[in-house]
């Protein structure tokens, strides 16, 4: 039981803190945020693979990505805010912490809990690397497959 | 004169290769109701976005109340705009989005809570206040989207075709609410439309855009009356104005259709082309009349009330109306006489309206 609330709750942090990362990077270049974020995340699975131990490296294994993906689900949540609702946002004078508050957390609020729970859950599978490798590899895939989708309906 | 509200002068904007407003100046006084008028992409949005601060210009300066407020986002600006696309919030309910500008202000919950109920009453979405937007129509979005502007005390209301969700009797309704909210709130308002309808009966002026530039600009019944060019003459109006080739000789002007001819004077005005003239005549301008021209009845279209009849005279094809009940077989014979009064003379080459008078 414990067990399982750290893994929640230490996932948790790893998604907030990346997900101020992505704020961050969204405020800086809002056109290549998310590739960016895609980029940074493949980099961090390739060096979990290649250069952490199977043994003793997986929980090293695990802080390395777990940031780089908060950073991920943050950079997609931010994304999938509509043009238009910002712009609706501005229009009705809300301050960037206004709009913050009542937006772009509401918004991305599903994604993020949804990336914790995804984190937490690839943390208590069995302590082996590669399935680990597998599964964060086919989420950025699916990430960066949404992206490159949303850019034509936008 | 009032004084100006909101002007952009000399305003260019690019995207690209793409020109979308080449230097462009407009005056929007304080208290005026002003429609943009043009069919897609002749720039209307783009205008719009610019006054609000969506976009910024390429060059040229926007200033609101006599301040440049050029590099200002829509924040400093306080003007409302209510989009094409609805932007609701989507995870907000109806009341909460109407809310949303006053919240923002942190203005007492119990002033925004009489403020959006007395526009929640005006539009009538006492039923749907507590909905979520995925959960409503189209024209229910549109609603919604006025009442977030409507809400607000500000500088202009920008409307970027708020009524396209709506049809028939009810636009017809929304186009006067429109109008009686703009009365009500004292405000400033600019309507982007296509619709000719929407803009005539709302503005008090009336800005005809065509691919990027100004075209007229004028009271609806001065644009409806004098179109500056072909192109005004035929969008405006509900039924499409008929167009005659003419030429000018000997300071008479002959309808190539039938050679009738007809005694005018330009005004000293000189066509590129005096071989090249068009007549514009609208179907309530050409009457029936037993010594006039002879045409031949072709398909009747009824409107419901009236109906359209199209006459074939030479090669072109008039319409005009016919009185309800009566009915011309296809093939009668059917004698009209231009209304002079009606008549509007273009030069075809340039399309620009050609000043005239009786000689």
């Amino acid at each position: 039981m414990f067990e399982v609330a750290h893994a929640a709750f230490g996932e948790l942090v790893h998604v907030l803190v990346g997900f101020g990362l992505a704020l961050l990077l969204h405020r800086l270049a809002p056109r290549a945020a998310l590739w960016i974020a895609i980029c940074i995340a493949i980099a961090a699975t390739y060096g979990a693979a290649t250069h952490l131990d199977v043994h003793g490296g997986f929980t090293a294994a695990h802080v390395w990505t777990g940031i780089p993906f908060g950073l991920l689900f943050g950079a997609a949540a931010i994304d999938a805010i509509p043009r238009a609702v910002r712009e609706a946002a501005m229009i009705d004078r809300a301050t960037r912490w206004f709009s913050f508050r009542t937006i772009t957390l509401p918004l991305s609020a599903p994604l993020l809990l949804a990336g914790a729970i995804f984190l937490a859950a690839a943390a208590l599978a069995p302590a082996t690397l590669w399935p680990f490798v597998a599964a964060h590899a086919l989420l950025i895939a699916a990430v960066a497959l949404d992206a490159a989708l949303a850019r034509g309906r936008r | 004169m009032k004084e100006p509200r909101i002007e952009l002068r000399g305003v260019t904007k690019r995207f690209g290769d793409f020109t979308a407003l080449v230097p462009l100046d407009l005056t929007v006084s304080q208290g005026e109701f002003v429609a943009l008028l043009g069919p897609a992409g002749s720039g209307k949005t783009t205008a719009l976005r610019l006054f609000a601060g969506l976009d910024y210009p390429t060059a040229g300066a926007v200033f609101i109340d006599g301040f440049e407020v050029t590099p200002m986002p829509p924040q400093r600006r306080d003007v409302a705009f209510a989009f094409q696309q609805p932007a609701l919030y989507p995870h907000l309910r109806v009341w909460e989005n109407i809310a949303y500008p006053m919240r923002a202000q942190s203005i007492p919950r119990n002033v925004i809570d009489r403020r959006v109920n007395e526009v929640i009453d005006r539009l009538r979405l006492n039923d749907l206040r507590d909905r979520k937007p995925r959960k409503l129509s189209p024209s229910e979005r549109q609603l919604v989207s006025l009442g977030r502007a409507m809400v607000r005390d500000c500088k202009a209301f920008l409307f970027d075709e708020p009524l396209a969700a709506f049809t028939g009797d009810h636009r017809d309704h929304m186009r006067r609410e429109l109008r009686a909210v703009h009365e009500e709130l004292r405000g400033t308002t600019i309507l982007a439309t296509r619709d000719p309808l929407d803009a005539i009966m709302t503005a008090d002026r009336i800005v005809v855009m065509n691919q990027g530039r100004v075209v007229q600009v004028g009271r609806p019944q001065e644009v409806y009356d004098r179109p500056a060019d072909l192109f005004v003459a035929h969008y405006l109006g509900a039924h499409a104005m008929n167009f005659l080739d003419a030429s000018l000789a000997d300071g008479a002007v002959r309808l190539a259709c039938c050679g009738a001819d007809f005694r005018i004077d330009l005004t000293g005005a000189q066509p590129v082309d005096p071989a090249r003239l068009t007549l514009g005549i609208r179907p309530e301008h050409v009457r029936i009349d037993p010594c006039g021209i002879r045409t031949v009845a072709g398909a009747t279209e009824s409107l419901g009330e009236d109906q359209l009849v199209v006459l074939r005279l030479g090669d072109a094809a008039i319409r005009t109306f016919v009185p309800p009940g009566q009915r011309i077989p296809e093939g009668e014979s059917v004698p009209i006489r231009f209304d002079p009064l009606g008549c509007r003379w273009f030069d075809a080459t340039s399309g620009k309206a050609l000043p005239w008078q009786t000689a």
